[in-house]
């Protein structure tokens, strides 16, 4: 439309120029016709000047929030480009179809030395990886009149979207009748002299046990200090990720399944346990088994499955599961959880969120 | 780019000064330093606003309220004047009605700040500049058309307006919800100056090509106008007009090279032959109004035929010419002579005149009702155009005694009867004593008036055609209603065209005889009956065709007015050196603006105008000389035209010269009456290369030079012009030529205030923000003062002796100060914590001590630059 306005007011000038026989008119008419041909040239330049790439940058986000995803854009001559536009695919790792985005952006020239970073905010539906690619760079001359693109190469990034842990109501079973491995003791009382189990040294407050003062830096500092440790965890949990599918699982579908494995692992990790995770990787061809014993490694677990070809058939899963997860905890892909062969909730992937807040999960 | 950016606002203030140049032509001569300073007024107006707005902006609000409110109740009451004034100039082009009273010059500001305010409210407060957009580039494309020309400078000045907002607001707007860049501004303003500079530069190369270029540029516009007409009259089926008649082109001329008719003659013309199609009678400013009617109509009359002694009858075409007041002009006449020729009549032949005749229409030859009288003279020269006279009371003899009538003895003649019969009178040498003598076997072709009353001819009689003085024309195409005749010429023949039966006017070629001017010449004074026809005429025309509005005109009035001129010879020289050394023939004048005067417009402003403009201000000025002058419009055949053509269409194969006239040879000119001759044409437009050509019986070349040289009249170098069509140098004001030297002066002075605004602006931007920066910029900036004045050049700050080298070079600053400068700068740049607000304040006072020392230090040619360049104090 801009491109229709403008030719139109050159026309427009032109034809009532000459009509008139208005000299500075028809001047101005001429010099827009050089600088129109400038543009052309430039717009050439720009293209050849202007390039762009995913500089290194923070890339996991949780799903459902704003997210910002940085764009360089290098200009490499003298010129700014005051507008250029961006073509790149962002898709989840699980999907064929590529949506394509388009960004605008401009870019100062190389003599002020600077960074042209742009930035791109999306919100995340899904859990999963989403994979970046740019692929082709449009720069505008300065009337944008006229562009010109060239293809970018090797730009290529992902973002790890991960589920947001939910706080869930779990009834918890009495110790010992969710594990087929418990550890031997508690470590409550453990030795003061254990540095690695040492998880921050404090002021003593009264009420502290005298046996988990810090001897050697209370005497040097002048001050008492208490070494705090690390509760242990009480028993081994198992859980077995039942991935097997007789038919492709879309990406809403995992989405649900990373959720509740989110929300599970997270609220039953604060029950001081340690839960071994079994789920099937196509690559190694079996089974393999993570523990976790902290909810912060839930984020490394579900990276772990993000990058993991978990998916098979049902019969190929139930060839290398063998009797593993009989007596855990098993989720499978069709949403169902199970707890020592006994279902405990089938899951509603549409309200899902719902479900996992507001109700009471009776493990016992 | 933020508002408060100076650079918006000079790009406004660009934007602002090419609006309004433009409008100086609202403005008398006398006034134009006022309108100077009120554009100063409007630019530092709008710089206080901006002003207000970034760093008083609780203020702005009730400021242009206020504003807005004073102005309206000033406004108001003095709303009517203003109106006049815009109707004056709307209607007139005059400004003087702006500025007749103190109040109006004090609308003027009040209206101008009313408007910049809200200007500046679209452009800085709500950031829409559409408003600004349209404006500007309205004035630049339509102001033509209502006479408000801007200048280059202003379109310069537009332009970078235009394209710097264009390229502001492509970069700085976002684009898009979810995207913006940090450096947004800094691009915008980098790409906003690249396009100002490409823009400039490509200013120069534009102006020497259309300087260049400049006709071929004007002409492909008329090119494709004429295109654009071609292809709507094809979309609606509709056809040119014809070429003939009384507008007068508000534009340029389009030729289309359309055949309008077909030329015959038998002999190839000794000179141009001016064909009449459109007499102008009143002027009406943008066209003349019809001065008569000249058509056509079959009329039945009887004849005595000597060969068989019988009353016969035939039909004729007949020329009717039609002015306002020639039937009281005849009657006047009549009432004269009725007695004297009725008394003769009677006595002479017996016969009672029922009343002298002139043909109307829808009047019959015959009976009693007839009124008035068709004067016909006859011509004289050749043998053959002598008319043959018979006696009617000896017809077998006729044409004996028709030999013995020669042109001397016939001066003049008039027809009067009683049906059946017809009578031609003739008297000589001014006495009515010769016998009547019956019309017959008359060449009706030869019988001519001054005011071009003819009679026609049978329409078989082509007897003589092939005479070489007979011109046929066959209308084709748009000409077919339009009668078109050579001067002093009768109508000879007319007949149909090809097998139309039906004999509609569409249909029928016409056959003349003409003669020249000098053959015209005419002893009408040995014709008292016809002297007083024709000084009666003479006394009449004058009320007609010396009228012009005065009001319309006021500089040709003004012109003719002061110029005092005797006699119809000097007036034409006057006329001719006037157009000459004023105007210059072009197809391609420009439009006139709407609220201008044609004439005005090319004798005074555009100087720039073909055949319709020249003839139409000589006609003027003829008239405001007193002498009857009359605008036409018609053909000129040259004799070039003719090419030898034996298979030539026309009704004799005889006429073998054959010309087809296409649009190209439309042209005007104008008539003016002489008392021996009756209307002769003068031609004022001049040739190709400019020479004037213009000449009428008792006027010729040699004529012209002596009154050129009587009255130290020159005619500008017409050599110049065909060499170099751009030296324009004899359009004393012309105001299409540019003048580069003046162009290249206001380009630097331009350019020395731009540059001296950016660098104040730049300089109170800078010096403004060092009072608030914080230690580490203040600290860059200290050594880069201390480099510019050539102290420790070689130290960037982070010496560890730099604290004392510091406190030797400049003497104001302790060393225990230097130290803690230092200290302040290592906690702000490596601690977790930074410079406190009172730490600032000590690196900044430590700066500008060493800028008072420093300035007062350093040589004298450094200081303009330290103080505005670097902008140190």
């Amino acid at each position: 439309m801009k491109k229709i306005v403008a030719l139109l007011i050159i026309a427009a000038t032109w034809y009532f120029g000459g009509m008139n026989q208005h000299a500075p008119m028809m001047t101005a008419i001429i010099c827009g016709m050089i600088f129109i041909l400038l543009s052309f040239i430039l717009s050439r330049i720009m293209r050849h000047n202007i390039s762009a790439d995913i500089p290194p940058q923070k890339n996991v986000t949780y799903k459902n929030i704003e997210t910002t995803f940085f764009i360089h854009a290098q200009n490499k001559g003298y010129l700014p480009v005051n507008r250029f536009r961006l073509n790149f695919f962002m898709k989840y790792r699980t999907e064929k179809h590529k949506s394509k985005k388009r960004l605008n952006g401009s870019a100062s020239g190389k003599r002020y030395n600077e960074e042209n970073l742009s930035e791109f905010y999306f919100i995340a539906p899904y859990c999963g990886i989403i994979d970046i690619e740019l692929t082709r760079i449009r720069a505008y001359d300065y009337l944008m009149l006229f562009s010109s693109s060239k293809r970018l190469k090797n730009t290529k990034s992902e973002i790890l979207v991960l589920p947001q842990p939910k706080e869930m109501h779990i009834i918890m079973p009495p110790f010992g009748s969710y594990t087929n491995d418990p550890v031997a003791e508690s470590s409550s009382d453990v030795s003061g002299d254990d540095h690695s189990e040492i998880r921050l040294v404090r002021e003593y407050r009264p009420g502290d046990l005298t046996r988990h003062l810090h001897r050697n830096y209370s005497a040097r500092t002048e001050k008492l200090w208490i070494k705090e440790y690390q509760k242990e965890n009480d028993f081994i949990f198992d859980f077995l990720l039942d991935t097997s599918s007789d038919t492709p699982l879309k990406t809403d579908e995992m989405d649900a399944f990373y959720e509740i494995i989110m929300s599970v692992l997270h609220t039953i990790l604060q029950n001081d346990v340690i839960i071994r995770v079994h789920f099937y990787d196509k690559n190694k061809g079996g089974i393999r088994t993570i523990q976790i014993s902290h909810a912060d490694k839930t984020k490394e677990l579900i990276c772990e499955l993000y990058r993991t070809n978990t998916i098979c058939n049902s019969e190929e899963f139930r060839m290398f599961r063998g009797n593993l997860g009989d007596n855990g905890m098993i989720i499978n892909a069709k949403l169902e959880w199970y707890f020592n062969n006994n279902c405990i909730y089938s899951f509603n992937k549409e309200i899902i969120e719902h479900e996992l807040v507001n109700n009471i999960f009776d493990l016992r | 780019m933020p508002d408060s950016s100076p650079a918006l606002l000079i790009l406004y203030l660009l934007g602002l000064l090419g609006l309004m140049l433009p409008f100086a032509v609202f403005f008398a001569a006398d006034y134009q330093f006022l309108f100077y300073l009120l554009i100063a007024a409007v630019e530092a107006s709008s710089v206080a606003l901006w002003y207000i707005y970034i760093h008083k902006n609780k203020y702005f609000v009730p400021i242009v309220i206020g504003f807005c409110v004073v102005s309206v109740l000033f406004i108001i009451p003095m709303w009517g004047n203003l109106a006049e004034g815009f109707s004056i100039y709307s209607n007139f082009g005059s400004t003087a009605g702006f500025m007749n009273s103190g109040a109006e010059v004090l609308l003027v500001p009040l209206f101008l700040g009313m408007v910049v305010l809200i200007l500046f409210s679209m452009e800085f407060v709500l950031r829409s500049h559409t408003i600004l957009f349209l404006l500007s580039a309205a004035i630049v494309i339509f102001g033509p058309l209502i006479n408000i020309k801007p200048d280059l400078f202003s379109i310069i000045l537009i332009i970078i307006f235009q394209f710097g907002f264009y390229v502001l607001n492509m970069t700085d707007t976002r684009q898009g919800n979810r995207f913006r860049a940090k450096n947004r501004a800094k691009t915008a303003c980098s790409s906003v100056t690249v396009t100002v500079a490409i823009l400039l530069l490509s200013f120069i190369p534009a102006i020497i090509a259309q300087n260049i270029f400049e006709d071929n540029l004007y002409s492909s516009v008329y090119q494709a106008d004429g295109y654009l007409q071609d292809f709507i009259n094809n979309l609606t089926d509709s056809t040119e007009g014809s070429v003939i008649n009384g507008n007068i082109s508000r534009g340029n001329l389009r030729q289309t090279d359309e055949k309008m008719f077909e030329a015959e003659t038998g002999e190839i013309p000794k000179e141009k032959l001016y064909l009449t199609g459109f007499n102008g009678g009143d002027y009406l400013g943008d066209y003349w109004d019809n001065a008569y009617y000249l058509s056509y109509e079959d009329t039945e009359m009887n004849y005595y035929d000597p060969d068989t002694n019988e009353i016969m009858s035939f039909t004729y075409p007949m020329f009717y010419y039609r002015e306002p007041f020639m039937n009281d002009l005849i009657n006047q006449i009549n009432n004269e002579y009725y007695n004297e020729l009725s008394e003769f009549l009677k006595n002479e032949t017996g016969i009672k005149v029922k009343d002298f005749y002139r043909m109307e229409l829808n009047d019959t030859i015959t009976g009693y009702d007839i009124r008035g009288r068709q004067f016909q003279v006859d011509t004289l020269g050749e043998e053959t155009n002598t008319i043959r006279l018979y006696d009617s009371d000896d017809v077998s003899d006729a044409e004996n005694k028709a030999d013995g009538l020669t042109q001397n003895d016939i001066n003049y003649c008039f027809v009067t009867g009683d049906a059946p019969n017809y009578w031609v009178y003739y008297k000589d040498l001014g006495e009515l004593k010769n016998r009547p003598t019956i019309l017959s076997n008359m060449n009706y072709s030869d019988m001519l008036t001054p005011i071009y009353s003819v009679l026609g001819v049978k329409e078989d009689d082509n007897s003589l055609i092939q005479k070489s003085n007979t011109l046929y024309i066959k209308p084709t195409g748009n000409q077919i209603h339009t009668a078109l005749m050579p001067y002093y010429s009768g109508l000879q023949f007319r007949g149909t065209i090809g097998d139309n039966e039906d004999k509609t006017t569409e249909s029928y070629y016409n056959t003349y005889r003409y003669q020249s001017a000098i053959d015209m010449s005419q002893k009408w004074k040995e014709n008292p009956f016809y002297e007083e026809f024709i000084n009666q005429y003479e006394e009449t025309i004058k009320q007609y065709y010396t009228d012009y509005p005065a009001d319309e005109l006021p500089r040709l009035t003004q012109l003719c007015s002061e110029n005092d001129l005797e006699g119809v010879n000097e007036v034409t020289t006057f006329i001719l050196y006037t157009l000459q050394t004023r105007t210059r023939y072009s197809t391609t004048p420009g439009t006139v603006p709407f609220n201008k005067n044609t004439v005005e417009h090319f004798l005074f402003d555009n100087r720039r105008g073909f055949c319709v403009h020249y003839a139409t201000t000589a006609a003027l000025m003829y008239r405001m000389y007193g002498i009857p002058a009359r605008y036409v419009s018609g053909y000129t055949l040259t004799p070039d035209m003719f090419t030898e053509d034996h298979s030539a269409s026309g009704p004799s194969t005889t006429l073998s010269y054959h010309a087809d006239v296409t649009d190209h040879s439309a042209h005007a000119w104008v008539e003016i009456f002489l008392k021996d001759y009756g209307w002769v044409p003068v031609d004022v437009t001049p040739t190709d290369d400019g020479y004037m050509n213009a000449s009428f019986p008792g006027y010729d070349e040699a004529e012209m030079n002596r009154i050129m040289q009587e009255h130290d009249w020159h005619f500008r170098n017409t050599s110049s012009d065909t060499n170099n069509n751009n030296n324009n140098n004899y359009y004393d004001g012309d105001d299409t030529e540019i003048d580069y030297v003046q162009l290249l002066t206001i380009f630097m002075i331009s350019a020395f205030i731009s540059a001296f605004v950016v660098l104040l602006l730049r300089w109170l931007f800078i010096t403004r923000r060092q009072h608030t920066m914080r230690c580490r910029r203040s600290f860059d900036r200290l050594i880069t003062l201390l480099h510019y004045s050539g102290l420790l050049t070689g130290f960037n700050g982070s010496e560890k002796d730099f604290a004392q080298r510091l406190s030797e070079a400049v003497h104001c600053i302790s060393s225990e100060e230097a130290v803690n400068l230092i200290s302040i700068l290592e906690t702000d740049n490596y601690s977790q914590t930074f410079a406190s607000d009172s730490d600032s304040e000590f690196v900044r006072n430590i700066y500008f001590k060493a800028v008072t020392e420093c300035y007062l230090n350093i040589p004298w040619y450094k200081k303009p630059i330290f103080r505005f360049i670097k902008c140190f104090y």
